[in-house]
């Protein structure tokens, strides 16, 4: 098939999914999805496309959680799965180095990197949009952070355009939207919804373009296209949450003193679930662990938190010594600051935060508040 | 003879049901790299050798309870460099200090037939309220690899990373999903201080709260979700389960009782 018909993409039912399985990995990838892994949908390896959520749903609020029959026969009816792809590119714990006593001298051993390469099937919009965060921070700087660099290229993305967002979603008022974005993925796949879904799949990577050139299928119709874009309207108009961005960012400048922040943070655990779920979070700690025998010392990286009292020790104290001072970090390094710092968003508005909160706390109502307090000055 | 120079290291018992002191036995291969790195100057459970002090590294296990054992402990300190805590009695009484409420008297009178044969202390209370403590291993019983952590870390001669984040974090970190928001069962992981991995939630049940409160621990925030999802009775015993007199825990069993007395 030719170059030009494959950038045309393809379109087909079920088993355009199968093939898409097959195909990825015939090309050697692990391929990932959503599945149902006990309560929850997170993504894990699938070799087959019968173990997706198939007529599954997940009903999210703040604090909530539930796994819920769907009425179509369709794979990707589901909000924002428990973990985001952040896990596959940056993982929560990871060797670094070991330096070992060798008599007078110190061997010098860098851990492996293991960088399988992996396709995800089912990328969401927010999440892919949370990777260009990554990118800037372990990517794209002046000090590229090799482990993640070989993990990132060895991650192929299949996006899918969202078609019944979550409750707590509020992507495309932080600048996404339902449909992702072509440029932050390989292929971007298409559910049209009905009691036989059809599959649209397009390409906009050489990568991808290579995925769909090796699969059969229909060429996309124009009423494909016609399907499309009503599914991505009615979507959008399903998405009653936002978190306008110019306002958000205004309203949190502004909150300069913990004690604006004193009311949430007695309802809040600090607890870290929000940090450890947000796809743009990025903080790490380094810590060594000697051997046994004492000959050797292993340097360990963990994910940490601006949560955790710790993550701001310094000599005699914590700086942010508060749960109020460390909330009012949070929020305003997510919506004002980090502009400043990387020139992205520091929140793509996956809701994951206020989801997996045990509190319930609602970051876009939290928000909201300080939004609403600015405009009555 | 030449002197052994190895750092003296000594394992002390108080009321404990031994799981902690175990835990290290337990730890085998690891422990005989660690045993050849230290003299084992007391360990009752390992070895009848006893060896006098000062100690280098002393291991406290178990709660103070006995007039005798409170004059017991000021003894060790004074001949101990470093004296470290293990496990939740030693920490903050252990079950044991379910007394601390109860006329201990009155118990001892049910219990035994010649009560008069007791000396015993109306409570059960953590060593840090009788002597200074270095650093405090949380559990029932403690983890042997953080265990070994400190041991390992001190022998280096730099301080352990003992870090203090609730079972939440070790939760995310391991992908297991949350049972308070996804399946709305009880879990005292946000205000319990980690250590133990998440083991429970790994398993699929909440958190007994065996490493005692996190240091930023606000089980007044916990409070209603834990009432939307279980009785009261049910939560306050979970508070009691380990460390009942623990100050947030106890905090946290009185508000289910209270929210039930509203209610
Ligand atoms: S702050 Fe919350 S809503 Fe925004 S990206 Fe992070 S987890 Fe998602
Ligand atoms: S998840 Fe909720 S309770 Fe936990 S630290 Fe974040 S805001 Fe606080
Ligand atoms: S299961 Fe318990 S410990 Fe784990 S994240 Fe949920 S509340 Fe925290």
């Amino acid at each position: 098939m030719s170059a030009e018909t494959a950038s045309k993409g393809r379109a087909g039912g079920r088993e355009l999914l199968d093939a898409l399985v097959t195909t990825l990995i015939a090309k050697g990838y692990r391929v990932m999805g959503p599945r149902r892994e006990g309560a929850a949908l997170q993504l894990e390896p699938i070799d087959d496309v019968d173990q997706l959520p198939w007529a599954v749903v997940d009903a999210q609020g703040p604090g909530r959680y539930r796994l819920e029959q769907y009425e179509q026969p369709v794979a990707f009816a589901h909000g924002p799965l428990a973990f985001s792809m952040r896990r596959l590119v940056s993982p929560p714990e990871e060797r670094l180095v070991t330096l070992r006593r060798k008599g007078a001298e110190l061997a010098v051993e860098p851990a492996a990197v293991h960088a399988r390469p992996t396709a995800v099937i089912g990328a969401k919009g927010c999440d892919l949009r949370a990777l260009r965060a990554q990118d800037a921070v372990f990517r794209d700087g002046a000090h590229p952070d090799p482990r993640y660099v070989a993990r990132r290229e060895a991650l192929f993305t299949v996006a899918v355009a969202c078609h019944r967002p979550a409750d707590t979603c509020f992507c495309v008022s932080r600048g996404g939207d339902v449909r992702p974005d072509p440029d932050d993925a390989d292929l971007l796949l298409t559910e049209l919804v009905s009691a036989s879904p059809r599959y649209l799949l397009e390409a906009s990577s050489d990568r991808g373009r290579e995925v769909l050139e090796a699969m059969p299928g229909d060429a996309i119709g124009e009423d494909d296209r016609v399907r499309a874009s009503g599914q991505d309207h009615a979507a959008r108009e399903a998405m009653v949450r936002a978190l306008p961005r110019e306002a958000a960012q205004a309203a949190l400048l502004a909150a300069e003193e913990t004690e604006d922040f004193e009311a949430v943070a007695e309802r809040c655990l600090a607890c870290q679930s929000c940090t450890a779920v947000c796809p743009t979070c990025f903080c790490l700690t380094v810590e060594e662990e000697p051997s046994y025998d004492g000959q050797a010392s292993t340097r360990v990286r963990r994910r940490d938190s601006c949560f955790s009292p710790d993550f701001s020790y310094m000599h005699g104290g914590a700086v942010r010594g508060s749960r109020a001072g460390r909330y009012r970090h949070w929020m305003r390094h997510k919506l004002a600051t980090w502009s400043g710092q990387w020139g992205l968003d520091g929140c793509v508005g996956c809701g994951r935060c206020t989801t997996w909160c045990p509190a319930g706390i609602d970051f876009v109502a939290e928000a909201t508040r300080h939004i609403q307090r600015q405009e009555e000055t | 003879m030449t002197e052994d120079r190895r750092p003296k290291l000594a394992v002390w018992k108080f009321a404990s049901c031994d799981g902690c002191q175990l835990s290290l036995l337990d730890c085998e291969d690891e422990l005989l790299m660690v045993a050849g790195a230290v003299q084992i100057a007391q360990f009752t459970e390992a070895t009848r050798t006893v060896l006098p002090g000062p100690y280098d590294i002393s291991l406290v296990e178990g709660s103070i309870t006995t007039p005798h054992d409170a004059e017991r402990i000021r003894e060790i300190r004074r001949s101990s460099k470093l004296l470290i805590t293990i496990g939740a009695c030693a920490t903050a009484g252990g079950v044991q200090a379910l007394r601390n409420t109860a006329d201990v008297a009155e118990m001892a009178r049910a219990v035994y037939p010649h009560p008069e044969y007791l000396d015993v202390l109306a409570t059960s209370t953590p060593i840090a309220d009788h002597v200074d403590v270095d650093l405090e291993l949380r559990g029932c019983p403690i983890d042997k690899g953080q265990l070994l952590h400190v041991l390992t870390s001190l022998l280096a001669g730099r301080p352990p990373q003992i870090r203090d984040e609730p079972v939440c974090v070790s939760c995310k970190r391991a992908g297991v999903t949350c049972i308070l928001v996804a399946e709305g069962r009880a879990c005292l992981g946000p205000v319990t201080h980690g250590g133990c991995g998440a083991l429970c939630p790994r398993y699929d049940r909440g958190c007994f709260g065996c490493y005692g409160p996190a240091g930023d621990a606000n089980p007044e925030a916990l409070a209603r979700p834990l009432a939307a999802v279980a009785q009261p009775e049910q939560v306050a015993r979970l508070y009691s389960t380990i460390n009942p007199r623990a100050e947030a825990f106890e905090r946290g069993r009185r508000l289910a009782v209270l929210g039930q007395e509203e209610t």
